[in-house]
């Protein structure tokens, strides 16, 4: 180990450092021979490639009768395909160090792979085949539907889970987005093989996938490896994914009584759209309000003053078909009103007068500075790739992004505030033994 | 403001020994970390990563709740909420307010053998953080108003990691039937009658007895040289005196007398029963380092993987488990351990799926592994290096964990090189003396009236 001696002549080192742009983030748009389209991040750094990939149409898309199925055959595509089954599948990727896993939200089906450069070919050619012709033999089929069984047990022994399922239900009571994602235990059981196979024919095709890739390989590269590995998708299906757009319902206070001692507080009302030219009001309306960790009013108000809770927060969901914007905390059970009626309070006022300048110069400081640490893994910048296209942001959104932040001004946050904060459309659902909180829920 | 409940710890630390354990190129070290000591005896490592302009700026303590007083349990996780507070320079809330509006992440954990603090900035910001962490290393001001609201936060927090979730209690009562008289029998985050009576007094003694540079290491990822960081390094954390009064931590690696505890909980709030067994077992301050690397070993091919023999055999084969996994905690002061979590199949009686996962223990200490398994394995832990240097972040808390536990500098950079010299005799051998001489603890948690 070096040890430092001479300290004197350090005084006369410059440590100022320049400050930091992404400009070494560049993307690119590469289009296959085949016509099939990804954004790509190159960077030569690390010997690693990341793919992330979705699907429009996720859970909301299954039929009322076999909803989980989207997160059924998510945990099946990787358990053998092709000439391999579950066993050699499995071995390929676990002794080649290919991480494949595939997922489903609400609104799409989404996969990640990552891979060393040196199995890129055949990391590939694994994720083509579990897409292309996964084999959903009936041992997978079976250890699969049972571990979605025991899940769905264990979020019934969470208090978040259950604040979310029960809220989620009320707020789209006729709609997908109220259905259980991972479905119940009836609706599992009625999922069969053909099933599982007609969902791959019906629900992937390249009109509704989009690909992100970061990492070591090359534009070249990467078009050849697009038609390889997904040219055999059809161009475009019958189907529609696209569910009608719903609003969320209003429905009062709901108290889940459940005997332990914190109680677990979700409020809810309707948000507001990614696409939405006053986005970057809200958000940075959000991130004063309940976003920002640290210094955020509900956490002030409700944490450093009060000590009420631990957690409290407040976020922005921008679904396909409807938007949510959700506060959640949780507090013990004898000062639940106290904290409940904290939040409420928050909430009027800030909707009533919204942010102060001074806050909003410190939102901007924080959300500008604090982009680039969304860039920090290969598997990350992918993932962003994803939703730059998805939202539709254009190529050079990676260096546009903080203008975008910098052109809202006080008047538009205000604006935006007092209808997003409006208190009067706010549903709470409440999990525990919350002292003096009634259950009041409203069905007009 | 988190902690490494030992759960999570668990989890972030096997993934991070799976990836220190390997390399492509045997000669390389793992992640090219240089290091100095200051001449307050500070120490610093750096290691450059210049794909994004940010950095990860990180200070560990040599102190976790495993050197809390008798009767203080909890005072380092509290401690660490309170650093949060303000300083003479940078009173009420400041702090934080500084690192947002610099573009920082900002948050601090502890363990029970080590307490960490953390910025994740835009990289010409690391100058101004390491301002704030050096001075709150020495004129943290806190008010007795403060101590009281921030210890409602603390038990807010209790309820919502343990006091609600049965599985937490359960881990809770089996750690303290295993470890007995050894530290790690607390949690971290300590009881409930204890937090709510740590005293101002006692709080702040232990922050002027622990916080000082020479128990501490600044480790620095990201977009940075060496030779730019360490000149910074001196000039905010150098100023601060060398205490010449510290004396390190010491621990004792004492156990009692070695036995198998059994915790049986049942609660109304539990649907899906789990079971859950810990060993204890070597650690990089142990026991020999080899045996550490074996371990590493073992735990892949008993249970790390969807191709592990406990997968296989309980989940795949006879479908009596939904899911179970084995880890190997090596990151510890004092012992480690080694656990084993499983979650029965609906309808599968715990005492059917105990019987299998010993057979299978049993099929090890009698017949052993074999030379494919263990080749299979090196190889497989060896490519892992390349996620391991991926982020910034994951190294910082892999390198500093690793530091802080004890472990030098030079031993975590030749891991690939320790683990390639795994031999199936080796795997075995310690495989026989885990399963059959360690103490261990078996933990069932099952629903209301449930047998």
């Amino acid at each position: 180990m070096a040890c430092l001696i001479k300290i004197k002549i350090l005084f006369f080192i410059s440590i100022i450092l320049l400050p930091a742009s992404l400009s070494a983030l560049e993307v690119v748009e590469v289009k296959s021979p085949g016509g099939i389209k990804a954004y790509l991040s190159e960077d030569h750094s690390n010997p690693l490639i990341a793919l992330s990939i979705q699907f429009r149409g996720g859970s909301s898309s299954d039929s009322t009768r076999k909803i989980g199925i989207s997160q059924m055959v998510s945990g099946l595509l990787d358990e053998g395909a092709g000439e391999f089954d579950s066993f050699s599948f499995r071995s390929k990727l676990e002794n080649l160090s290919i991480r494949l896993s595939f997922d489903s939200s609400v609104d799409f089906f989404s996969g990640q792979m990552e891979t060393l450069t040196e199995n890129a070919e055949e990391a590939f050619n694994l994720l083509s085949l579990s897409l292309k012709s996964p084999r959903f033999d009936a041992e997978p089929i079976e250890r699969i539907r049972r571990q979605i069984l025991v899940s769905i047990l264990r979020e019934s022994e969470s208090p978040n889970r259950i604040a979310s399922k029960v809220m989620f239900s009320k707020l789209f009571p006729e709609h997908p987005y109220g259905f259980p994602r991972n479905g119940t235990k009836k609706t599992i059981n009625n999922i069969t093989r053909e099933d599982l196979v007609n969902f791959v024919n019906t629900r992937f095709a390249k009109d509704r996938l989009i690909i992100g890739v970061a990492g070591d390989i090359t534009p070249e590269e990467l078009e050849k490896v697009l038609d390889k590995t997904f040219g055999f998708l059809p161009d475009t299906l019958s189907s529609d994914w696209l569910k009608e757009s719903v609003k969320p319902k209003f429905f009062g206070t709901v108290v889940i009584d459940k005997d332990i001692p914190q109680s677990t507080l979700y409020l809810a009302k309707e948000g507001i759209s990614r696409n939405n030219k006053d986005w970057y009001a809200a958000l940075l309306a959000n991130h004063i309000f309940g976003g920002g960790s640290f210094t955020s009013r509900l956490m002030k108000e409700v944490r450093v003053k009060n000590g009420l809770a631990y957690s409290v927060s407040s976020a922005l969901f921008p679904f396909v078909a409807s938007d949510l914007l959700v506060a959640s905390a949780g507090t013990r059970n004898t000062s639940a009103k106290k904290s409940l009626e904290i939040i409420i309070d928050e909430w009027s006022k800030f909707g009533a007068s919204g942010p102060t300048d001074f806050e909003v110069q410190e939102a901007k400081k924080y959300l500008k500075g604090s982009w680039p640490l969304r860039f920090t893994s290969t598997q990350s910048i992918a993932r962003t790739l994803v939703s730059i296209q998805r939202d539709n942001l254009g190529i050079n959104y990676i260096k546009l992004r903080n203008n975008y932040i910098d052109s809202v001004n006080l008047q538009d946050i205000r604006r935006v505030a007092k209808d997003l904060y409006d208190i009067n459309k706010l549903s709470i659902v409440v999990v525990g033994k919350p002292e003096g909180i009634e259950n009041k829920e409203y069905d007009g | 403001m988190r902690l490494n409940y030992p759960l999570c710890l668990f989890t972030a630390t096997i993934y991070m020994a799976f990836l220190l354990f390997t390399n492509i190129d045997a000669k390389s070290s793992v992640f090219g970390a240089e290091s100095s000591v200051l001449r307050n005896g500070m120490r610093v490592v750096v290691v450059s990563n210049h794909r994004v302009p940010i950095a990860s700026h990180m200070v560990w303590y040599n102190v976790g709740s495993a050197d809390e007083g008798l009767g203080e349990s909890g005072i380092a996780h509290f401690l660490e909420h309170l650093m949060f507070k303000g300083t003479k320079s940078y009173p009420s809330g400041q702090i934080s307010e500084i690192v947002a509006r610099n573009g920082g992440n900002q948050n601090a954990f502890t363990s029970y053998d080590y307490t960490a603090y953390y910025q994740n900035i835009p990289v010409e910001k690391l100058p101004k953080m390491m301002e704030l962490e050096a001075d709150r290393m020495q004129n943290l001001v806190l008010l007795r108003s403060d101590v009281d609201t921030e210890r409602q936060v603390v038990l807010e927090e209790r309820r919502m990691r343990v006091d609600s979730q049965p599985s937490s209690i359960l881990s809770e009562r089996l750690n303290f039937s295993l470890w007995g008289t050894n530290h790690y029998s607390i949690p971290v985050i300590g009881w409930r009658e204890e937090i709510e009576k740590l005293s101002y007094e006692q709080i702040f003694n232990f922050y002027n007895r622990w916080y000082t540079p020479s128990n501490a290491t600044l480790v620095v990822v990201g977009d940075i040289t060496f030779n730019s960081v360490v000149p910074m390094a001196e000039k905010y954390y150098g100023k601060i005196k060398f205490d010449k009064n510290f004396i390190p931590r010491s621990r004792s690696s004492f156990l009692l007398q070695s036995s198998d505890i059994r915790v049986t909980m049942r609660d109304e709030k539990v649907r899906q029963p789990r079971w859950q067994r810990t060993y204890i077992a070597p650690s990089v301050n142990i026991g020999s380092l080899s045996d550490v690397y074996s371990l590493q070993v073992l735990s892949e091919i008993l249970g790390s993987s969807s191709i592990s023999r406990l997968y296989q055999s309980l989940v795949v084969n006879d479908s009596l488990a939904t899911s179970i996994y084995s880890g190997y905690l090596d990151a510890a002061v004092s012992w480690g351990r080694f656990v084993i979590y499983a979650s029965p199949s609906p309808g599968v009686s715990i005492s059917e799926l105990e019987t299998k996962i010993d057979e299978q223990l049993n099929l090890i200490v009698n017949e052993g592994v074999t030379e494919e398994e263990v080749e299979v394995s090196k190889m497989r832990l060896k490519s892992e290096i390349i996620y391991a240097k991926d982020s910034p972040m994951q190294v910082a808390q892999t390198i500093g964990s690793l530091l802080s536990v004890g472990m030098s500098l030079e031993d975590i950079e030749s891991w690939p090189n320790r683990i390639s010299e795994v031999r199936v005799d080796q795997v075995n051998e310690i495989a026989r003396r885990i399963f059959t001489e360690s103490a261990s603890a078996t933990g069932i948690l099952l629903p209301k009236g449930d047998d």
